[in-house]
């Protein structure tokens, strides 16, 4: 098999994957294709050495969130960490119980790297080691972000009375 | 349950829950068929500059190891004498401040330096050798994270000890010094930064095929990044160089100077990078001041 058809066959394998990790990472779809477009196609480039690796897909995952810090550095140099997040709508008075509804928007309302190091942490399951090798900064850097986070988060759980229902208040 | 659980919960169903597109392969493998064949260009592009990276590597010289304040520094003195394997196309530029945080192909670029006693324009190529460089007049390298840059640069301030912190404006420009006009002068003026330390004293040397004077310094960086600002080198007609890529404050920036006259004019070559970065930043950094050729006042 050439390194074409293989790197073929792995993109239509794990693009679904792949892609549902870009968009928790960028909050949107959109951004989330160009993400992985992007990110894929550095992967490549240096696919023949990819290819070898024992995890690839690992590896390009790690590529995904490195590309998006690498995206964004500049932005991030000013970015100020969000102190108010916004208010939810509850919508109906069957929101006591915190679900998916409730808590992604909270997240999406993180600063992208705090989100980044959240979605690493929870979704990807990696330490905390591993998120900094693969956002590129100390592994100071990610417990701080995560603090920040999840003070953020919690912060604002509490706003909307629900708090206590993650025993967190 | 609790928020680490949630969150897990969460994060896993809004991921099974977005509408996954079909995959594009081909328009993937185009885009990295074609990142693979402008890397390509641009290296073949760079022929005068790969030659002379050539040439000091017959010759044995070595790049400036990572971190070391005290590293003898060595200059790549252009020979002439090595003609490039393929025929140099014509330089690129940066996309500048119509896209500053764009991310550009390793290449040959041209910089606007300055300008000459007739005003005629300087400018310098410059060739860098890998991803990781952000195209502005005085460009950026980041790799994980780690920044530094190199360039070129006529200067026409520096910045004052009551603020050396950017951006340039009332208050930097109340404190700012008025760079000198010939060369030695200016190195001075250099090593008397405001929260600067001389590594390397200034010395006599050769560089880019002319007499050169050699400065290195580290800066303390005390400006805030919280507050949008970053400690100002210097500033020329074409901006101000910034050094203070980071997001806490406080650091330090290693900041290697090389001082010659272009036809009357003195100019600044240099590269930076933050102290203590991976020593494959500093050689990219290096690398790229090294690589800067003085483009000829009639071309």
């Amino acid at each position: 098999m050439g390194l074409d058809d293989d790197f073929t066959e792995f993109v239509e394998a794990r693009w679904p994957a792949l892609f549902r990790l870009a968009y928790l990472l960028t909050a949107s779809p959109t951004a989330a294709e160009d993400l992985l477009q992007s990110t894929l196609e550095k992967a490549y480039v240096k696919w023949s050495r990819i290819h070898t690796m024992e995890h690839p897909e690992a590896y390009v995952r790690r590529m995904l969130a490195n590309n998006l810090v690498s995206n964004r550095r500049r932005a991030w140099r000013g970015e100020q960490p969000t102190e108010h997040l916004p208010e939810i709508d509850h919508g109906s008075e069957e929101m006591p119980a915190l679900d998916r509804a409730l808590l992604w928007p909270l997240v999406c309302a993180l600063p992208e790297r705090q989100r980044a190091v959240i979605v690493l942490r929870y979704y990807e399951d990696l330490s905390e080691h591993e998120i900094a090798e693969a956002l590129g900064c100390a592994p100071g850097t990610v417990k701080s972000q995560t603090f920040s986070a999840m003070k953020a988060l919690r912060r604002a759980l509490t706003a909307t009375g629900i708090g206590e229902a993650v025993g967190e208040a | 349950m609790n928020l680490d659980e949630q969150l897990k919960a969460a994060l896993n169903l809004e991921a099974e829950m977005v509408q996954t597109p079909i995959p594009d392969t081909q328009h993937v493998i185009k885009g990295g068929q074609d990142r693979r064949r402008r890397r390509n260009a641009m290296w073949a592009g760079g022929g005068v500059a790969a030659a002379l990276v050539l040439v000091a590597g017959l010759f044995g010289i070595t790049q400036l190891d990572g971190d070391s304040d005290s590293a003898p520094y060595v200059t790549v003195t252009p020979t002439g004498s090595v003609s490039p394997s393929v025929t140099p196309s014509e330089p690129l530029t940066f996309p500048g401040q119509d896209a500053p945080n764009r991310e550009v192909d390793p290449g040959t670029y041209r910089l606007a330096v300055g300008q000459r006693l007739d005003t005629s324009s300087i400018e310098a190529d410059l060739t860098v050798a890998r991803q990781g460089w952000i195209g502005q007049d005085l460009p950026t390298f980041e790799a994980r994270n780690q920044y530094g840059g190199a360039g070129a640069q006529q200067i026409n301030f520096l910045p004052g000890k009551a603020d050396h912190c950017g951006p340039v404006d009332a208050s930097w420009e109340a404190a700012r010094r008025t760079a000198a006009t010939n060369v030695r002068t200016l190195a001075d003026q250099f090593a008397r930064l405001p929260n600067g330390t001389v590594l390397q004293p200034i010395t006599d040397t050769r560089a880019f095929g002319r007499d050169a004077l050699h400065l290195r310094m580290r800066i303390h960086d005390d400006c805030d990044p919280a507050a949008g600002t970053s400690y100002i080198v210097s500033e020329s007609t074409r901006g101000a160089l910034y050094i203070g890529y980071k997001e806490v404050s406080a650091q330090d920036v290693i900041v290697d100077l090389l001082f010659i006259d272009v036809d009357g004019t003195p100019v600044v070559a240099f590269y930076w990078h933050q102290q203590g970065v991976d020593p494959a930043l500093v050689a990219e950094v290096t690398s790229a001041r090294d690589s800067i050729t003085f483009v000829p006042a009639t071309e």
